[in-house]
């Protein structure tokens, strides 16, 4: 009978160990803390699976991911961009997760937020992360300026940016805002949150086009500019991205700009008197684009049951709202407590309004023509039409 | 017949003495293959293929003939010859005043100061770029202030949007960081300046400045001339900087061709990215060419 027991629990070793996979996970190193965390739970829940973790950061996830997904060395679970995720899976590097992410609930995922890893038919990605832009405030600089709340239209916002800047002699002192158009990637996705709020298209159905040539365009940008030549915003945005705004706003040489929710924490570190608000629009509340993070399985990786058991566990909703740094990609992870503070609520109502971030295979490039005219123009080396027409005429040229 | 090659006594390969230099550059060779020869050959040869309707397939120069098509490439390779002009004609000045500085009598702690000037060649290029960017803030850098403080600016410089200086500002980078390097090699080469030379001129009258045009500098000739093809070199593969820096910007006054290939590389279009590289390549390995040519010609003389 002794025997039998041994023999059985040494078949019962073999068949865990047999089942037991290292898998590797490629995370960026905002989530590092969180990662572990959720890791320590999976291999508790998981015995026999261990997950090795690989930090990336934003500078260079790109090519790590890009040169990985095509080479030996993919790991079995990434990290990535919402909006990069289609152009791996146009290229084929991707599992196909359809029939796993219906059986998990496809239902339950923000729309917006599964369609950025959706390519013919067929998810690629299971999203975590999604958010979109909103407006931050200093409550004590608008109060001095006599302002009671956020504008929230395009007239309110320009009322109001006479209000808030301050000039000391020639030199002005404090601006209204500040736009991050000193990195192309950050700035695409401001002028595109003006471009959708006044109704464009960025590109013709087939995507063989982009169509900034139209009146769409020129307003969207004309508007950006304007905040410039009527001294709202400081030339010097053209030296910024996302963090030198922020950096901007923290030292109160600006009193509002628009970002994600994942500002709200460092500005209330920093002590600032904080209020968020819904983006302005034209006639209301503004357009965002909609972004985020997804895990993607690599076609190459040699562990994709392992890798999905990893997968389905970061998806859970108590795990999504632990994993993202701004808000969760499912309906029932939105509900947890740490989503609806004041300051988060703008951002949710926002996501309702949002439009997903573009995709295209040569979108580098094509962000490359946008950011170049858009600086152009708020130079005052080309009009807004100008700068718009010639980036629709060189983007086209070259797709 | 005698057998060259074969076991010897102790079971080992015995080598015949023409081949035993073999084993001792083995090694350094196939290190040069995997890490050089190969990549270059794969480069290449991306830079020929593209995608087709049959797939990856050979399209001869087709990538070089879309490239030189390409709306913005005059615009990349005017700013790659401005920069690497600018660039190169800074290091050198810079780099042969601080080197004639330190051999000037009287100058003291040469070694300190030396170690001292050599710091930018050393300072890692992201953490370089992070404080220079922070130098040239409009709003909170230190060169405004500076300037400002000093009443020689009434108000901030766009250092970095203004379209006439982003590309002078970023190239003062790339200066900074290269010209301790032309230093140290010149440096080295005034070491070797024929002490009776420098007699004769100053018997026969000559001026500092005469001495430096008619002595100095024809004795640095050689130095100067590899020096300067190293530099170029590092100028026409620059990325870092100018990336971090300005992205390009503003309105492309500061893309250079290495921002294409890194753009092109991020959309997948590794036939772009391949031919502009190449043609970088080329270029660098022209300048390569007449070092290797140089040397070898001093070397035989």
């Amino acid at each position: 009978m002794k025997n039998i027991l041994t023999t059985t629990a040494a078949i019962l070793a073999l068949s865990t160990t047999a089942m037991a996979e290292e898998i590797t996970w490629w995370v960026p190193n905002w989530d590092e803390t969180a990662a572990r965390d959720l890791v320590a739970n999976f291999e508790a829940a998981h015995p026999g699976d261990t997950v090795n973790i690989v930090i990336t950061t934003w500078d260079t996830m790109a090519q790590q991911i890009l040169v990985g997904l095509q080479t030996s060395s993919a790991p079995d679970v990434i990290s990535e961009l919402e909006s990069r995720v289609k152009t791996y899976a146009r290229r084929g590097l991707l599992a196909d997760l359809t029939d796993e992410i219906n059986e998990l609930g496809a239902e339950d995922f923000v729309s917006s937020a599964l369609a950025t890893g959706e390519w013919q038919g067929s998810y690629y990605s299971v999203p975590f992360r999604h958010d979109g832009t909103g407006l931050y405030y200093n409550k004590a600089m608008l109060a001095e300026a006599g302002l009671d709340a956020a504008p929230s239209t395009w007239d309110e916002f320009f009322a109001a940016c006479e209000a808030l800047t301050k000039r000391d002699g020639d030199t002005i002192t404090q601006y209204a805002t500040a736009w991050s158009m000193g990195n192309v990637d950050n700035a695409i996705v401001r002028f595109l949150t003006v471009f959708f709020d006044q109704g464009g298209t960025l590109f013709t159905e087939d995507q063989s086009a982009v169509t900034l040539d139209t009146p769409e365009a020129a307003v969207a940008l004309q508007i950006i500019v304007d905040t410039f030549e009527r001294d709202c915003a400081p030339v010097s945005s053209l030296e910024v991205d996302n963090t030198g705004v922020r950096e901007l706003f923290l030292n109160e040489r600006i009193a509002m700009y628009p970002s994600g929710p994942f500002d709200v924490q460092p500005i209330l570190d920093a002590g600032i008197d904080l209020g968020t608000a819904v983006l302005p629009g034209t006639d209301g509340i503004g357009v965002t684009t909609v972004d985020g993070f997804a895990l993607m399985i690599p076609a190459r990786s040699g562990q994709q049951e392992a890798a999905w058991r990893l997968v389905s566990f970061l998806a859970q909703p108590e795990n999504q709202a632990r994993l993202t740094a701004s808000f969760p990609a499912s309906r029932s992870a939105l509900q947890d407590p740490k989503f609806n503070t004041e300051y988060m609520v703008p951002f949710i109502a926002q996501v309702e309004e949002g439009v997903t971030a573009p995709s295209h295979p040569q979108w580098n490039q094509i962000q490359r023509f946008m950011f170049d005219n858009i600086q152009a123009a708020i130079l005052g080396r080309k009009t807004a039409e100008e700068a718009m027409a010639d980036a629709h005429a060189e983007i086209n040229a070259s797709l | 017949m005698t057998m060259e090659t074969g076991p010897d006594a102790s079971g080992g390969i015995h080598l015949p003495k023409r081949l035993e230099w073999v084993p001792a550059v083995l090694p350094g060779v196939l290190v040069a293959v995997i890490l050089t020869t190969y990549p270059s050959y794969s480069l290449i040869k991306t830079s020929l293929f593209n995608w087709t309707d049959d797939g990856f397939a050979f399209v001869g120069l087709q990538n070089f003939v879309d490239l030189m098509g390409r709306p913005r490439t005059p615009l990349y390779l005017w700013n790659t010859t401005i920069w690497t002009m600018m660039t190169t004609l800074g290091a050198l000045f810079l780099g042969i005043v601080a080197a004639l500085a330190l051999q000037a009598r009287g100058v003291v702690a040469k070694g300190l100061i030396r170690s001292l000037l050599l710091l930018p060649w050393i300072v890692p290029q992201v953490a370089a770029a992070v404080v220079w960017k922070w130098f040239y803030s409009t709003e909170f850098g230190m060169l405004n202030h500076m300037l400002q403080s000093a009443g020689l600016a009434s108000g901030p410089i766009n250092w970095l949007t203004d379209p006439a200086l982003a590309l002078p500002a970023t190239a003062m980078l790339q200066i900074w960081a290269t010209f301790p390097f032309v230093m140290l090699m010149v440096s080295a080469g005034l070491q070797t300046v024929d002490e009776s030379q420098l007699e004769a001129a100053r018997i026969d009258g000559a001026s500092p400045w005469g001495e430096l045009v008619h002595v100095v500098l024809p004795s640095l000739k050689g130095v100067l001339f590899i020096v300067t093809l190293i530099i170029v070199v590092w100028a026409l593969n620059s990325f870092t900087f100018i990336w971090l820096l300005t992205q390009g910007g503003p309105a492309g006054t500061t893309s250079i061709l290495p921002i294409y290939v890194y753009v092109s590389f991020r959309d997948f279009d590794l036939p772009a990215s391949a031919a502009a590289s190449v043609l970088l390549l080329a270029v660098s390995l022209l300048f390569a060419a007449i070092y290797v040519w140089r040397v070898a010609r001093e070397e035989a003389s």
